[in-house]
């Protein structure tokens, strides 16, 4: 397992720092539900900081890591609908809420494949929702380009999700070493590209 | 001459627990500012750092030269200055004395309140905790507590003149994170305290009711934290942000008492550090 650097350390903090900046300084401008959502998935980058600080790498071996990494699309995914798109924002909080609910509670009860897939499924579709909404939101709706950050942080996230999920699984051959050291850049990266994404009027 | 001082100073400064104090210093400089003073005041903020240096630095002096026996018989502290032999009991005790005098006396000259308030710490630290109790019972870290929370209070009083709702619940939440601080370590150095002799909460409840009474008080301290904040009307953000890090000490206190383990222990000791230095920082920049 590879032990965490002082450079990984750095850009830890430097994640941390970022995401705490917008908990705390950029969500003035959202309803109280975006504001909700968005303080989750920022949150989640937060506690995700601190405790790869703390714990290294072991940490996105545990079983548990997923579930709460799920937050983060879900969270955001639930922040976009509700800002752009209000009037679905109901049946997709029912519908992702519950496939959610459903996975954790799969997690505890039913074997690895089972829960595997339930989680990969709400993954996906928020994933996916987080990566495409802002594309279209530029494309039709004349959004500032900025919004794209979004996409983009989106998309090196589940990059470096699908080749941690593919080596767990075999599917894949490159060392985990190898994934974990980029781990660091990659959450800085993604982090600072949905602050600025979201951060515009 | 100088090569003389700076060996003892060298010798000296294993004795004040550099991270401890800085610890307690940013929650004194925290209640000072939280009370709106301004941190340009050269004057009371220096005063208000060095007094308060100079207290704490004192009693963990103090504390050292009285528990010199127990650190020599501690794998973790045998090393020190005084059980080690580098440093003269005597000599340490007349500089506990003179570094406490000191930082006293450079308190009542900025306010008798103040004074008065740092040296209540001090006297618990040093005789309550220290010499009356650590060596009778576990619940002896309650006073640990008190002293612990004494630095923010002062510093709120030296800002406002008064001990009013506000600094008292801020002692309140530093007096309920400290079980936090304390029984992870306790639980960590075990055998340690065996050794010594000294009576802690695992040796005496077992280690199941530590870390429930672990995962008490850092639900109850996040919350003093919480209302002390919002009582201090700081913003919504900042406010967001502290159920964030609450978040996480909760989580890692409840998962210490349901998958319990070494690593998930040390790093609740760790966390629990970062969520007070956070809560501090929040609330100063919240402020200023």
């Amino acid at each position: 397992m590879r032990k965490i650097t002082v450079s990984d350390r750095i850009l830890f903090l430097v994640t941390c720092c970022i995401a705490a900046y917008k908990i705390v300084a950029g969500m003035d401008q959202y309803s109280s539900f975006v504001m909700g959502f968005y303080t989750v998935a920022f949150g989640v980058f937060v506690l995700a900081g601190l405790m790869l600080l703390l714990f290294g790498f072991e940490l996105l071996t545990n079983r548990f890591f997923p579930v709460v990494a799920t937050l983060i699309p879900i969270s955001l995914s639930l922040g976009l609908v509700q800002e752009y798109l209000p009037q679905m924002a109901f049946s997709y909080s029912l519908f992702i809420g519950g496939i959610y609910i459903l996975s954790v509670w799969v997690r505890f009860t039913a074997d690895e494949k089972m829960a595997a897939l339930v989680l990969a499924l709400v993954h996906g579709v928020s994933g996916l929702l987080v990566f495409i909404l802002p594309v279209v939101l530029y494309v039709h709706y004349g959004l500032t380009v900025t919004i794209l950050l979004v996409s983009f942080g989106g998309l090196i996230l589940s990059i470096e999700g699908i080749f941690l999920t593919l080596q767990k699984t075999g599917y894949l051959k490159m060392k985990l070493n190898t994934i974990f050291a980029w781990f660091p850049l990659i959450l800085l990266t993604a982090t600072a590209a949905f602050v600025g994404g979201l951060s515009i009027e | 001459m100088f090569a003389v001082i700076k060996k003892k100073i060298k010798l000296y400064r294993p004795l004040i627990k550099s991270l401890q104090t800085g610890l307690l210093l940013i929650t004194g400089f925290t209640g000072f500012i939280s009370s709106s003073c301004p941190v340009m005041n050269w004057r009371m903020t220096l005063g208000l750092l060095g007094s308060l240096f100079l207290t704490v630095s004192g009693s963990t002096i103090l504390n050292m030269v009285y528990d010199r026996d127990i650190d020599s018989r501690m794998k973790r502290t045998v090393h020190r200055p005084l059980p080690s032999g580098q440093i003269k009991a005597n000599e340490a005790l007349l500089l506990g004395l003179t570094v406490s005098l000191l930082g006293i006396g450079w308190a009542y000259l900025l306010l008798p309140l103040y004074a008065l308030v740092i040296f209540g710490g001090l006297f618990i630290d040093v005789v309550i905790y220290t010499i009356w109790l650590k060596r009778r019972t576990a619940w002896s870290i309650v006073w640990g507590g008190i002293s612990g929370g004494m630095p923010i209070l002062a510093g709120r009083v030296l800002g406002t003149g008064r001990i009013d709702g506000i600094g008292l619940l801020f002692m309140l939440a530093i007096l309920l994170w400290i079980p936090t601080h304390i029984l992870t370590f306790s639980m960590r150095y075990y055998e340690d305290y065996q050794r010594a002799g000294v009576p802690t909460f695992p040796s005496q409840y077992g280690y199941r009711t530590t870390r429930i009474i672990i995962a008490l008080s850092s639900v109850a301290a996040a919350i003093s934290i919480g209302v002390g904040s919002f009582a201090l009307g700081l913003s919504w953000g900042y406010l967001r942000l502290l159920s964030v890090l609450a978040v996480g000490i909760i989580g890692l206190a409840l998962l210490s008492v349901y998958h319990p383990s070494e690593k998930i222990n040390f790093g609740l000791f760790k966390y629990a550090s970062l969520f007070m230095l956070g809560s501090m920082v929040m609330m100063t920049l919240g402020t200023l």
